[in-house]
């Protein structure tokens, strides 16, 4: 049965249209709490009464004269000028009770458009709490649509709105409320009179009140943020430790039982050293993509990202960037993709653009097992001063190498490329909530699945494809070989051996050997596939954590080496997906390119300079 | 007389009287509410000239004001 008419939801950021979206069609999506979280249109179907209709969920917009990116896809589709989204047939417009004005002056707009409009007004237990109200029976006369209160984080109403948007006959052209020729000051002084006449506010929200009146503190506003940010960082380390060594254990038993149970077999070896070591290379990242989305969700839902991009947004602007520019860099360090795709908040296109070439930069968490495994197996585990750990303070200079590279390249291009000054900051902050867990959960879901059906896609077929050329042709191997020397002896005369050798000379000024080069090489399709290359190179267990690979590039990688791969990857640009969502979101593959050769060059020079002074 | 509104006193009213600078940056404080004659008052100050914390009627802003933009206020009276 197909659905019998389309509508889209509409309303201006921070008005609960997400929720609303999720409690109708039931489908999964994500909810933010700070303007522009929506940043595709999402599709759902309401069933009621043996009924059908299909909701597209767009992103908030405050008008019809767009600003930033994705507003402009909201008002091209309700034009009807959207290449792909069609002109839906109907809106279901949803409205903050708790703050109407702005949400009345897009309403204006809207009423002008000539399509059928449902009202649907959010967030009224807020209102009512605070000992306010709203006449809806006046606006009824007055806009000439029907007026659906509703809770949507409680389920309050919705029935009666699915009875509405499958009806033929609720939705209804509204009257035009102000002439579509009016000025922006026009409509706010009719918002303002609407809001008069029919609202009455209560008291005001106390509780952001004295909450911003610490988090936006100067002082201690920094100071928390600054200690956010740290349990951020660290909650990587600390909490998804035991459950990554828990999927490397059992990444490893599952290994170990294939050959037992296969035998010592070429197709053992496909299917232990090529799909499991694949695999176990990707889940085993699971953890931390958990534990920072898990975080960044929290930080957006409860109101607070809003409140961190207006902290840094003087940091920022040292940078040539605004506050902003925050909210995609900070998603960066969980993966590039959503950092990138989330730069649509930006307004500005310069501040856009330099963005999206910055986040490459920031250290995401494919490149964390690189680190961890080059780390354990190259720097001493030793003390500074007898309290630090060289190995947790080089891991540190990583991440703070890195997000500096990418603020002194955003500055760059916006001295050069993206040439212009710092433009005006302007964020709205929505009233702080508590997260709601179903959300959290949706969001968690979604970006983790996407993360394994993306990153997994490329990795596993990476593996495949390294295990072929490691693994062929099969070398004539004497029957009594102990196995590692086997290995190694089969490694030598394979395919990849030809390829790592044929390249090396290229990289052999950086300290890399071939085999070095060769994992270097295969990581360009995803930076976590060096991890299981170098497993599968040196013939030992995958895992950054297994002693014996450890044990093997200890003594197979001089320290001189080690230091050099560690600063080649802070700067390569070593992941497919990141320039494919480049491309899209730049609709050119001209950055992309720019952004590889920018950070091969960046690597190159970087890991030379370390080679060259460590050795 | 009118000041800038990064100069006006914290937690006093002000009327909005100009918007100058880019198309789309007054847009864009306009459709925030911003609008000509609407009364506004800053909050708190930023830190080490960060953005300050704006109260537009019924709605909380971060705002930073920059060479693309500027609003000019009048003083009503002190809060």
């Amino acid at each position: 049965m197909q659905p019998e008419r389309t509508i889209a939801v509409v309303g201006t950021p921070n008005t609960g249209k997400s929720t609303l979206f999720n409690v109708l069609t039931g489908l999964q999506q994500r909810v933010g709490n700070y303007p522009g979280v929506t940043v595709e249109p999402l599709l759902g179907t309401v069933t009621q009464d043996g009924k059908r209709v299909q909701l597209i969920d767009l992103p908030g917009t405050y008008s019809l004269t767009s600003a930033s990116e994705d507003e402009r896809l909201t008002v091209d589709v309700l034009r009807g000028v959207h290449p792909t989204v069609p002109q839906p047939d109907a809106i279901l417009f949803v409205m903050n009770a708790s703050n109407p004005e702005k949400c009345l002056v897009l309403y204006s707009q809207l009423a002008a458009l000539g399509l059928p409009i449902l009202l649907c007004i959010t967030m009224i237990d807020t209102v009512k709490a605070a000992g306010g109200g709203f006449d809806d029976i006046a606006m009824y006369h007055e806009f000439g649509v029907r007026i659906l209160p509703v809770v949507g984080s409680k389920g309050l109403g919705i029935g009666d709105v699915k009875s509405a948007l499958v009806s033929e006959n609720d939705a209804r052209i509204p009257t035009v409320v102000v002439a579509p020729e009016s000025t922006i000051e026009e409509r706010f002084t009719w918002a303002r009179d609407v809001e008069r006449r029919f609202w009455h506010h209560g008291s005001t929200d106390a509780r952001t009140e004295r909450l911003d009146r610490i988090l936006l503190h100067p002082i201690f506003g920094t100071i928390i943020f600054v200690a956010v940010m740290v349990l951020f960082f660290q909650s990587i380390f600390w909490w998804a430790s035991p459950l990554m060594d828990g999927i490397d254990a059992a990444m490893s038993a599952i290994r170990a039982g294939v050959v037992q149970s296969m035998g010592d077999t070429l197709l053992s070896s496909f299917v232990s050293n090529g799909l499991i070591a694949g695999v176990g290379s990707v889940i085993v990242f699971l953890p931390q993509i958990l534990i920072l989305n898990v975080f960044i969700t929290i930080l957006e839902e409860c109101g607070y990202l809003a409140r961190a991009a207006f902290l840094v947004d003087r940091f920022m602007g040292l940078f040539g960037l605004q506050g902003r520019s925050f909210i995609p860099l900070l998603g960066s360090f969980a993966c590039a993709i959503p950092g990138i795709m989330s730069a649509r908040i930006i307004p500005s296109y310069r501040d856009r653009m330099a963005t999206i070439m910055a986040t490459p930069f920031m250290t995401c968490s494919a490149r964390l097992p690189v680190y961890a495994l080059l780390i354990s197996a190259c720097i001493p585990a030793t003390r500074l001063w007898g309290v630090l750990s060289v190995q947790g303070v080089v891991l540190t200079a990583l991440y703070i190498a890195g997000a500096l590279s990418g603020l002194l390249i955003a500055l760059l291009l916006k001295r050069t490329m993206f040439k212009g000054g710092v433009v005006t900051f302007l964020m709205e902050f929505p009233p702080y909530r508590m997260p709601s867990w179903k959300s959290l959960w949706i969001t968690v879901y979604n970006r983790s699945k996407d993360f394994l059906q993306t990153a997994g896609t490329v990795i596993v077929v990476f593996s495949v494809i390294l295990w072929v050329l490691t693994a062929l042709p099969r070398a004539d191997i004497p029957a009594n070989t102990p196995p590692l020397q086997a290995a190694q002896l089969q490694m030598e005369g394979s395919y990849a051996a030809t390829v790592g050798k044929t390249i090396q000379p290229m990289f052999a000024p950086l300290g890399f050997d071939w085999k070095i080069t060769l994992g270097v090489l295969s990581s360009y399709a995803a930076r976590e596939t060096f991890v299981s290359a170098m497993g599968q190179i040196y013939a030992a267990d995958v895992s950054e954590s297994d002693v014996p690979l450890r044990t093997v590039l200890h003594s197979a990688i001089p320290l001189a080496t080690g230091l050099s791969i560690l600063a080649f990857y802070v700067y390569a640009l070593q992941c497919v997906s990141t320039m494919a969502i480049m491309k899209r979101e730049t609709g050119s593959w001209k950055w992309p390119a720019i952004a590889f050769a920018m950070t091969f060059v960046l690597a190159y020079t970087a890991s030379l300079l370390v080679f060259t002074i460590a050795k | 007389m009118s000041i800038r509104l990064e100069d006006a006193p914290v937690n006093t009213p002000c009327r909005i009287v100009s918007l100058e600078g880019e198309a789309s940056a007054i847009l864009r404080v306009q459709e925030l509410g911003m609008t000509l004659g609407t009364t506004c008052y800053i909050v708190r100050k930023g830190f080490w000239g960060g953005p300050m914390e704006l109260t537009v009627n019924r709605t909380h802003l971060g705002f930073r004001a920059s060479g693309n933009l500027q609003i000019l206020v009048e003083l009503l009276h002190a809060a």
